[in-house]
Order: structure tokens, then sequence, then C-alpha cells
């Protein structure tokens, strides 16, 4: 038993080293021989590798290129063995490695080059981008041109072609050679706004054009100046804040829709905004004018990149007289009629303020807006409980004092 | 009274069918509205909520991003690299399948018909490619200034590929090529509109690294001097099978390693399970546990054999770039780490050679052995074979052989014999055998505790007069034997437990006097 199974194992062992022998030796490549002298193929060409092989062995072939791989059959002629490369693979260039296959292991290996086939039509791939740029000398676009064969195959390096560009009247064209599969330029950004085209052509294929566009650079600092009917606080006309053309470092108006802020600073240091975008360079903001004698001081920014001069505009008060007249218990008090600075009546919506003071304490600031000259307040007896309260009537910066009035009980 | 009670009958079943009936209709309509309500929520339309898994994780060191065109961002470029890598797994899937999946995503419009075309070709001769890609090294030629297009040369990538026809292997292949690349940035997809397979650039030769351990004349050389293995193969007594879970106890080891080392032994063979190392993300606690093990060893004077990829099954070409992550990480981390003696790629794969096919194994043991002698030059590189029969694989890329012996004691010498004549004068090393001393109801043939005395004492004579190098198996006996190791059967997994020289309560067994020569 014992010995029997000594035998077994030592006939397994010998098998073992028999198959390590055989591999070692691997010496079978001389079975085929590579017959085709050609190292390198057009793309879209008939691409065939003959092998001679004895004995009418069946190898197979694997081959396998940038895309993929695959496995061929042979076509047998006499003592020669045809591999025809399959079209989708003669025609895509670059490497193809094949190995000859046989009974599991490969016989030979080695490779082909599939070059682009320059005579067929040549085709352009162009991209351009950015597609905006700023003017000036610091901004550029990139025009990347990649020509192929007609399939689909980038060309040989050192392909020349050319590259065209037009802006305004003048049109230039450079040569460039293609490395990396690629061929490309820098587009630079002249310092006048506009449009810059591009084309290219190679081996007598153009492209199409491809636009860049130069928008106007960053706006430098500007003037502001102002505009208004009157020069009166009356609290309801505009005063329009205009700045200069707005332009950039070149003389280029700054494109439409620059939002234009402006700062404005008045008496008691409070700030007030007011904006606009600009139209052909332009920015005009309004604002309402101040209900008091005020002096204001105002300033243009484009927010981070350009300002304007400082300009005061002064508000002239109104002078008015108006009447304050109680009724009704007085417990109505009507003011007016308001007159303006033509003693005509004040337009409406003028701010109104009452202030109620009972002995000499502030109760209470009722504010109204004018109609027709007139505002009409209301001390409700249901709030009002107490028995006399004076008032001060401010009408556009001028007061009026009025004296205690008497609120007793009689009344009801 | 048969007829009313058949009446009965029919009137029951009536009712019953018809409210069975209903709950069928309630239960379909209920389910109906159940998934009409379960749709997309919001965050669905950004796209922010897809979890993704690596998939692929060949190797890539970009060798310069400088180009004449833009700078590039780090961010940017991890985006083309990433897209760029996932052309080619998507590739590679659609070349297994003969299926153009997810193609559309990476490749242009005019790029994807040659895959197309190509596919279509094998799809009709029934040739289909599993393949995966080693390493990459990729190096930035252009990047525009719009960052919409990119031309990179990915030079000399190692390709993995096996062949089928009509479902039969017919070639596995590994090569290297050159490729130059054209990429667009188009609906945020990096996708190749341009590849051409170029010349590949000549390699310069890398300077010879001083190895920590070296073979000699069939010798192994510890830091220049001759290193004869006597060991044993090591799991706490605590947690077999589980040195680096949540039960890990330092002091335990560092107290074992002790006594390991006062028995008179100068080598441990320890493992690390695929899974619970985390896979192709190593988190850093477990690397941080296995340097604290070795530098336990280091102190102790003893030497390692790290086992990788225990549990790990899956030898899918698919799969192999993340095995490579995984034993990148180890390994690159202790490539200067003076206790380990040897890097064991995987605890007997040959038997996993019927389940998952020889030729599958072979090949991914045989790049599992270059990826780690790429990131670890010092030290040294085995595979425990579970038999002197099975050692003979891949002798000539190992640095040393194991092998593992669990048959009869008398046929040692001869076995070993046979084997030394095939070793190509390399080192071979037991790094496994022992003998259970469990007798009982599920092994009444088995040995007692004396009987493995008496088979350690044998077997350390044998040793001590050929001066071979040895591994037993193990230190400890144990109370549990995780079920993955031996199966759920008690007859097998019960004398799993009593391989040991100390047993499960901590007391020496009376072959612990033979634990080394």
């Amino acid at each position: 038993m014992r010995k029997s199974n000594y035998i077994s194992f030592f006939i397994v062992i010998t098998l073992l080293i028999s198959a390590f022998s055989i591999k070692t030796e691997s010496s079978t490549s001389d079975k085929f021989k590579l017959e085709t002298v050609e190292k390198s193929f057009l793309a879209g060409t008939k691409v065939t590798l003959t092998f001679f092989t004895e004995n009418g062995k069946k190898p197979l072939l694997f081959i396998h290129n940038s895309y993929g791989s695959t496995v061929i059959s042979p076509k047998k002629v006499e003592a020669k063995l045809d591999f025809i490369i399959p079209p989708v693979f003669s025609k895509k260039t670059g490497i193809l490695n094949w190995t000859l296959i046989y009974e599991g292991k490969s016989q030979l290996k080695s490779s082909i080059e599939i070059l682009p086939n320059n005579t067929t039509k040549t085709l352009i791939e162009s991209y351009l981008g950015p597609r905006s740029i700023q003017a000036g000398k610091r901004d550029y676009s990139m025009f990347v041109i990649i020509p192929t064969d007609e399939f689909d195959n980038p060309l040989l390096e050192n392909t020349s072609l050319k590259i065209n560009q037009q802006f305004l009247d003048n049109i230039t064209s450079t040569e460039e050679k293609t490395k990396n599969l690629i061929a490309w330029n820098t587009i630079m950004a002249k310092e006048k706004a506009g449009s810059i085209l591009v084309s290219s052509s190679c081996n007598s294929t153009n492209s199409n054009e491809l636009t860049t566009i130069i928008y106007p650079s960053n706006p430098t600092n500007f003037i502001i100046s102002f505009n208004r009917n009157h020069d009166f606080a009356d609290g309801n006309q505009i005063t329009e804040l205009t700045t200069s053309k707005i332009v950039d470092e070149f003389g280029n108006t700054i494109s439409d829709g620059t939002m234009v802020v402006f700062n404005i600073v008045n008496t008691e240091n409070t700030i007030l905004k007011t904006r606009a975008t600009t139209i052909n360079g332009f920015a005009k903001a309004k604002i309402l004018h101040p209900d008091s004698k005020d002096i204001w001081s105002v300033k243009g920014f484009v927010n981070g990149l350009a300002e304007s001069n400082t300009i005061t505009i002064n508000y002239e008060p109104i002078t008015t007289n108006f009447n304050v007249h109680f009724s009704e218990n007085n417990r109505k008090i009507t003011v007016g009629p308001i007159e303006s600075f033509m003693n005509q009546l004040i337009p409406d919506g003028a701010l109104v303020k009452l202030k109620i003071f009972n002995n000499n304490n502030l109760v209470e600031t009722k504010t109204g807006t004018s109609y027709k000259g007139f505002i009409t307040f209301e001390i409700a007896a249901e709030f009002y409980r107490e028995n006399s309260y004076s008032f001060i009537v401010e009408v556009l910066g001028n007061s009026k004092e009025i004296e205690t009035k008497n609120y007793a009980t009689k009344t009801e | 009274m048969q007829q009313k009670l058949n009446k009965n009958i029919y009137r029951g079943i009536l009712i019953l069918s018809f409210i069975a009936v209903n709950v069928l209709i309630i239960y379909g309509v209920s389910s109906v509205l159940a998934y009409l309500k379960t749709g997309a929520d919001r965050a669905n339309m950004l796209h922010i909520d897809i979890k993704s898994e690596t998939v692929y994780a060949p190797e890539i060191n970009w060798i310069s991003v400088d180009n004449p065109g833009r700078e590039i961002s780090k961010q940017e470029l991890k985006s083309i690299e990433d897209h760029y890598l996932k052309s080619w797994y998507i590739k590679n899937i659609a070349f297994k399948n003969n299926s153009p999946y997810g193609i559309e995503d990476f490749y242009t419009d005019s790029a994807r018909v040659h895959i197309f075309n190509t596919l279509k070709l094998n799809k009709e001769q029934e040739i289909s490619v599993e393949a995966t890609t080693i390493s990459h090294s990729p190096k930035l030629e252009f990047y525009s200034e719009d960052g919409k297009l990119a031309v990179l040369t990915d030079n000399n990538v190692v390709e993995f590929q096996k062949v089928f026809q009509n479902n039969k292997l017919i070639l596995s292949t590994t090569d290297t090529s050159s490729y130059k690349i054209v990429l667009l940035l188009e609906d945020g997809f990096w996708r190749i509109r341009h590849k051409v397979k170029i010349e590949n650039e000549q390699k310069k030769d890398t300077l010879k690294t001083k190895q920590i351990n070296e073979i000699k004349d069939s010798e192994i050389f510890v830091e220049g001097t001759p290193f004869t293995i006597k060991g044993v193969n090591y799991y706490p007594k605590e947690t077999p099978w589980d040195m680096f879970g949540e039960n890990y106890n330092l002091e335990a080891i560092e107290k074992d390693f002790k006594l390991i080392e006062n028995s008179g032994l100068n080598s441990i063979r320890i493992f690390i399970q695929y899974e619970d190392f985390g896979k192709e993300k190593i988190p850093l606690a477990k690397i941080e546990k296995l340097e604290q093990v070795l530098n336990a060893a280091e102190n102790s004077g003893l030497k390692v054999i790290v086992t990788l990829f225990d549990f790990y099954g899956d030898y899918s070409v698919t799969n192999w770039t993340l095995t490579h992550r995984h034993a990148e990480q180890i390994v690159s981390a202790f490539k200067t780490h003076n206790a380990i003696l040897a890097w064991d790629i995987k605890n007997e794969p040959d038997l996993d050679f019927d389940s998952r096919d020889k030729n599958t194994v072979l090949a991914w043991l045989s790049q599992m052995i270059k990826e780690i002698k790429k990131f670890d030059p010092y030290h040294l590189v085995t595979i425990g074979w579970s038999s002197p029969e099975a050692a003979v694989n891949l002798l000539d890329e190992v640095d040393f052989v194991s092998y593992h012996y669990y048959k009869n004691i008398d046929s040692f010498e001869n076995d070993f014999k046979t084997l030394k004549g095939h070793s190509l004068n390399k080192p071979i090393v037991l790094q496994e055998f022992g003998l259970s001393s469990y007798k009982g109801i599920w092994n009444l043939y088995g040995s007692s505790e004396t009987k493995q005395a008496e088979y350690h004492k044998k077997m350390q004579a044998i040793f001590k007069k050929e001066s071979l190098a040895f591994m037993s198996w193990g230190l400890y006996d144990f109370k549990q034997i995780p079920t993955s190791v031996a199966g759920r059967l008690p007859w097998r997994n019960i004398k799993q437990k009593y391989f040991g020289f100390i047993n499960e309560n901590g007391v020496e067994k009376p072959s612990f006097l033979y634990i080394s020569n």
C-alpha cells in the first residue's frame, strides 16, 4: 500500500518536472515565423500579417490597440497563414500589439504601427476658449486645433497648419505645428473692445470661424454731477445724479449694466444711498429732496474698482407761515394752509410733525403728510385723558409752538 | 345532513376566499400607493447624495503637471485623474461583458464608435477580454486656458489581460503600453476624444536598493548574517483569527512574545485579514496596532513573517487594483521595519485553485509579488502553500519557498527532499506543521497530548539533523474557532482547537518541551 503510494507520488513529481522542463524550453517559436516585413501601415489600408508555419498548425492572433483588443483567426494559403487585421483596428492609428497564440501559449509577440493616412481628406476640429476676454494685454483665449485624417486619427507630429486671426481691419496668420496630437495658439486680447475671429487651415482644409469677444476692461475713476429743478428742501422734488462717461484704461466705454452706487452723507452724518446701472457708460441715479435744510456730500463708486470726485449739494429751507386751528373741544387740530416758496400750496405729501406735551413732557410725536395744503390730527379723548396739553407743529423745518390747551372734563 | 355540511363548507370557502381576495386587493393597492409615495427627494436633483465606492484603484503617479497651457489646480487634476481612470474601468467592464454600458460617459461621440465597433466584433466571435491596468504614470502635456481640454501622455501603463473565446481562456498577458490622450470636458465629464498608443519610453534603471533581508546561497540573511527560522504561528490566546480586532490586547501580546523568545524561538508568523483591515482603505488604527505588534516583536528580538490577504477569496481581474492598494498601504508603511522578515502573500492559496481557477489565482499572486516588491524592496516575499506539492508554483518569483505539512511524519523527509530538488536552490521554510491533541467523541482515533509531544520531539530531531527552518502551528489551544476557519462541523472545528503547545487555560502541554531544538 505504502509502496504504491510512493510510486504514484514519484510519478506525479516526474510529471511536474517534465511539465516544467517544457515550460522553460518554450522554444516553440521556431514553429512559426513572421513573413510580413513592413512595420508600419497607413490607416484604412488592408493590413495583413503573414506567418509561415509547419504541419498546418492553426494559431490565433491576439491584437491590441488604443481602443480595444480582439482575436483573429487566420486564412490559410498553403504553408502560410494570413491574418487580416479587421478594419476597426486597421483604421485607428498608433501601435498595434499582436501576440500569436498556439495551444494557449504565446508563441510570437511584436507590434506594428498604423500611421495616419494623409492621402485622405484632412478634417479639422478646433476649440476656442474662453470665449470672452478682457481688453488689455493680460487676458487671452486659447485656440486648439486637432487635425485628423478621414478616420478620425490625429495627424502626425509636426504637421504644420495655419491659424488666421481677424480684428477690425487687421488680418494676420501664423503657422503652428502639431505636438502631442494638437496644435495651439494663444489669441491675445487687444486694447480695443470688439470681437476676434479665428480660423485655421491644414492640408487645404479650412475650419469654420470661431469668435472670442473682447470686453472692456475695468472702469477707471469718473466725475459726477447733479441736476435738479430747484434747490428747496421740499421733500418732493427729485435730484438726478449723473456720472461722466465711464471708460476703462484704454478708453473703451465700460459694459452696459455696470452698477454705480452713490453714497450721500448729510449734515447729520446719516448715509443715504442711491444706485443706477450704466448705459453707454453713463449712470443716472435719482433721489428725493430732503424735507429740511441740508447739505449733502455725494460720491459715486463702482464697487471695488473705481470712484468719483465728491460733490456738495445744498438744499435751502422753505420759510412758510401756516395756521394751526383747534376745533371740536380742541380735539381736532387742523394745520394749514401750508404754503411753499412761491406761496403756492405745498405739493401733497409734505411731512408734518405734531409733538404733544403734557406739563413739558413729550407724550407723543404724531406725523402725517399734507393733502391739498392741509393736514388734520385727532387728539382722541380715549387716549389723551389729561386736563391740558401743549403742542409744537413742525413743517419743512419751520416750527410753531402752541400754548397749553385745556381739556377739562366739562365737555361731556 | 351530509348535504347541509357540504353547503356550510362551500359557504365557508366562499366567505374565506372573498376575504382573501379583498385582502389581496387592499395589499396590492396599498403597495402601489406606497411605491408612488417613495419618490425622489430634493437632494437627488443635485446629485449630491450619490455614495460612490472605490471600484478601481490602479497605482497612479503624475510625472509632471507643468504644461505650456494653463496651470492646473489640484481639484481639477483630481477630477481628470478620476474620470480618466474610470474610462479605463468602464472600458474593461465593457470588454468583459461585450456591452457598451457607461462608455458614453467617458468617451466622446466620435471616440466611442471605435469601442462599439470592437465590441460588436468581439460579440460576434464570442471573444471576451478581462482586463485591468496595474499602474499609470501620466504626464500633463497641455491644459487649455478655458479648462475644457487636456492632453496627457500616460507612459508605461501596465495592463493585464485575459482573453477568452467561447468562454475558454486562450491567453493571459501582461503588457506595457504608452498612450497619448486628448480629453474634453463635456457635461461635467472628462471624456476621451483621442487615444493613440505610442512607443514606450525607455524606463530608467532604478538604483539597486540595499535589502534588509536577502537570500544568498539558498540561505536567508538578516542584516548580513545567516538566519535559520525557528518559529511558531501566532494568535493571541483570547482572540484567534482576530488579532487586531476589538479585543486587541498589546500587553498580552508582549507577554507572549517574551514567552516565545524564552522558549528558544526566533520568529513568529502573524496574519492580516483582508476585510478586517479595511480592504482598499485601511484605517489608521489598524496600521498603528500592527506597528505596536511589530515593535513588540522587535523588542523581544523576534522576526515576523506577516501573512497578508487572509480570508480573501475573490481573485477576479476587476478586483485586482483594490487588493494592490490594500497591500501598498500595509507594505509601504513598514518597508523599513526591522522586525519584518518577509511578507507572506497569502495563506494556502492553492486551496482556491479548484473554486477560483488555478490560472487566475497564480496570475493574482504573481502580480501581487511584483506589487509588494515595488512598495517594499527591502524585505523578502514568500507564499504559504498548503503542501510541498503545491509549493512548486511560482518558484522563480518567491524569495524563499514556504509550505505546510500536516501529513504523516514518516513521509516528511522524503517529501522535503523532492521539494528541495525542485526549489531552484531557494531556501525552504516549513511554515506550518503540527498535530492536534484532541481525542474525544468527534475523533476517537485522535492523538493524545503525549502523542503530540512525541510528534514534535521527532520533528525537532529532524530539523536539528538537517538544520531546517520551521514554524509550528501554533502557540495556543483556543476556546473558540471562528466558523470561517474550519466550518461549523464539530469533527472539523473541534480538532482545530488543540494544536497548541499551551492549553486554553495557559498551562504548558507536554509538547511545549519540544517547541524548539
